[in-house]
């Protein structure tokens, strides 16, 4: 049983240093008048490196809010302008952040886009949520169109089609910002992100195959952020490396920074509560239960070293697959991860996620014979969490494994 | 030398003392439920029905909503386990639990000796549980405990569609508006319910019997009747069902107590 300790993680540090700095100079940029956008998370993020351009991730951004406590306040800002409370919590952060009265603080204000760029692989609010913005600074908007991917298997049409509108994103971007493309830097960065997909599925692994773990997947949740609002950059590969080297110390060691004794192992289906982060992490660790895995984090580990790798990349996100390929990804994370059961947390206000949860979970639970328990939350909004709720149902699930190992 | 479980549900407490050989020696409910002296009287009635003390305890286990802040517990175990001990130390045969309580539904799947294999629960929404009863039959003006006995003169149970506790409530008095009698309105109500809870237990996969029922509303014989018409299958409910989850803890408790 490796010893569980607790460590001054340095790569933590950096990467704490350097989402700091890409929002200081978010606002640097926008003080400069230089133009700053707003971009979903799994947009062909690549293109922004090129252009130098300074990039606020809202969903990001609204994740560190939720975590901030600040979550409350601006959705109910967003439902009394009138967006139903059902809308995405991200949405509504990020909707009634935009018109908060006083600066919220935490290194997280963020100054007024220039111009959008939306690309539903993720979901599809994400399309009326951008407009809104658009219209609203009358500003434009740039969209990545990702077909739905219905079949077991990538389409290679589908993949060109998505490949096929780069070039029309890079004309308007060369316009916004009155630079000329540089496709020489573009390889460049596309190695680098490619890299960088490469060594975040290896922490992964790390995590999730090693038995028991140096460490849990709620740790991977810092580490994403850097993949979401930097992928494309140099500092993000050495902040990843230097991870890895720490978690190979540990493993060497026969160390772990899981606070618990590693009696389970559970692969965590949904995104992140935010709001109860550490609440979540406290309990699964004081029930023995260690999170090893999730398709959350799953999204970034996708390694490529080419244009069409990149766009099969983005492609491949958790709601831009259909029931075959999200059951495939998922498969293959709980049996590699030796996983002993499923939680899945059925977030309100993410439909497009939840709405092929259940079905997902039951022919996952069939196929690797696992318990799976659901609870009741959401990504952010932290009012339609109950604890109550939680604890009873991770602890049966507990109670389910234990018997099942008995 | 005894045992003592006790489950703090939202609305109920209740408690089940065994002997070192595992038989039930007394027990107890008061409707008080978690965060209430409801947990302090059902144990002093179970303690004067023994004429014994805490000290006469080796062994406590609690469950359900308020088993965390019971001080006096050894252990917690979840109610999911407990309900499942319980019932198949009653009904060994038993594959699948049904169990409504105060402010949750619960399907468990029991494996060969009774062991819980899986379970579901309802979504946060109170619609389908017991508190979704206790707001309709205060609006048809009936006791709880009077569901059954109604639902038995029925006729033809209304249609009650929404799955809203706020919005099935007024889809009732609409109903009452309308004339229609109350034995149809209850039935209607159970219908409601047992759609609502068949729907959980078929997310546990096929179906597997023996299945049984389990909490509070198992008293209700209107509502297990409309389960077994909506399942297609037959239910049995143990004597003092209301007790599984109790019983269930006191079970464990004295198992510890023998493991020392």
């Amino acid at each position: 049983m490796a010893k569980s300790v607790k460590v001054h993680s340095k790569a933590r540090e950096l990467m704490r240093e350097y989402v700091g700095d890409i929002y200081a100079d978010v606002r640097a940029a926008k003080a400069a008048g230089e133009p700053v956008g707003y971009s979903t998370s799994n947009f062909a993020k690549e293109i922004f490196e090129v252009f130098d351009l300074k990039i606020v991730y809202p969903e990001n951004h609204a994740a560190a809010v939720a975590a901030k406590k600040g979550a409350v306040e601006f959705c109910e800002k967003a439902e009394g302008m009138g967006y139903s409370a059902d809308l995405c919590s991200y949405a509504r952060i990020s909707i009634g952040f935009d018109e908060r009265d006083a600066d919220f603080g935490h290194g997280l204000d963020i100054p007024a886009p220039d111009f959008l760029c939306v690309g539903n692989n993720i979901c599809s609010t994400v399309n009326k949520w951008y407009e809104n913005l658009a219209w609203k600074y009358d500003i434009p908007l740039l969209t990545l169109d990702v077909p739905y991917g219905t079949q077991a298997d990538y389409e290679p049409e589908k993949i060109a089609y998505v490949k096929s509108q780069l070039q029309g994103i890079v004309d308007q971007l060369e316009q916004i910002t009155g630079k000329k493309f540089d496709y020489d830097k573009f390889q460049d960065v596309l190695e680098t992100s490619g890299e960088n997909g490469r060594l975040f599925q290896e922490i992964m692994d790390l995590i999730g195959q090693t038995k028991p773990s140096p460490a849990s997947a709620f740790d991977e949740y810092n580490f994403m952020a850097l993949m979401i609002i930097a992928r494309g950059r140099k500092e993000t590969t050495e902040v990843l490396k230097l991870y890895l080297e720490e978690l190979r110390e540990r493993i060497a060691a026969d160390e772990t920074t899981f606070p618990g004794k590693e009696e389970h192992r559970i692969f965590w289906d949904g995104l992140c509560c935010w709001p109860y982060l550490r609440q979540n992490s406290q309990s699964l660790a004081e029930k023995g239960i260690n999170m090893v895995g999730t398709p959350y984090t799953g999204d970034y580990g996708i390694a490529f070293d080419d244009l069409y790798g990149m766009c099969l990349n983005y492609a491949g996100t958790n709601n831009a697959k259909g029931l075959q390929l999200t059951l495939r990804s998922r498969s293959d994370m709980i049996e590699r991860y030796q996983c002993d059961g499923i939680l899945c947390n059925v977030m309100r206000s993410c439909k497009p996620w939840v709405g092929i949860m259940f079905e997902t979970q039951r022919q996952l639970a069939k196929r690797h014979n696992l318990p799976y328990t659901t609870f009741d939350a959401d990504q952010a909004d932290p009012r339609v969490f109950s604890e109550a709720q939680f604890e009873t149902r991770l602890q049966g699930l507990q109670e389910v494994m234990d018997a099942r190992k008995e | 030398m005894y045992a003592l479980g006790i489950d703090i549900g939202s609305t109920a407490t209740k408690v089940v003392i065994v002997d070192d050989a595992a038989f039930v020696k007394a027990s107890a409910i008061c409707d008080l439920g978690a965060g209430t002296s409801g947990a302090d009287k059902a144990v002093a009635d179970a303690f004067s029905q023994l004429g014994i003390a805490w000290d006469d305890i080796s062994y406590t286990v609690a469950t359900g909503y308020g088993r965390q802040r019971f001080e006096r517990a050894n252990k917690q175990v979840s109610e999911l386990s407990c309900h499942a001990k319980g019932l198949a130390s009653q009904l060994p045969q038993t594959r699948t639990i049904i169990d409504i309580g105060g402010q949750d539904a619960k399907a468990l799947r029991l494996g060969p000796g009774g062991m819980l294999e899986n379970f579901v629960m309802n979504e946060k929404c109170a619609a389908g549980t017991g508190r979704f009863l206790d707001v309709m039959a205060r609006v048809l003006e009936s006791d709880i405990s009077q569901l059954g006995e109604l639902d038995a003169q029925a006729r033809v149970p209304v249609e009650i569609s929404s799955t809203c506790t706020v919005f099935a409530e007024s889809e009732v008095i609409s109903h009452l508006a309308a004339g229609e009698s109350i034995p149809d309105i209850v039935a209607g109500i159970h219908v409601s319910v047992a759609k609502r809870t068949v729907g959980l237990v078929r997310r546990l996969g096929a179906v597997e019997g023996p299945v049984a029922m389990s909490g509070g509303v198992a008293r209700n014989a209107g509502m297990v009747r409309a389960l077994e018409r909506e399942l297609g299958m037959e239910i049995s409910v143990p004597p003092n069902c209301q007790l599984c989850g109790a019983l269930g803890a006191a079970l464990y408790a004295i198992e510890r107590a023998h493991r020392g």
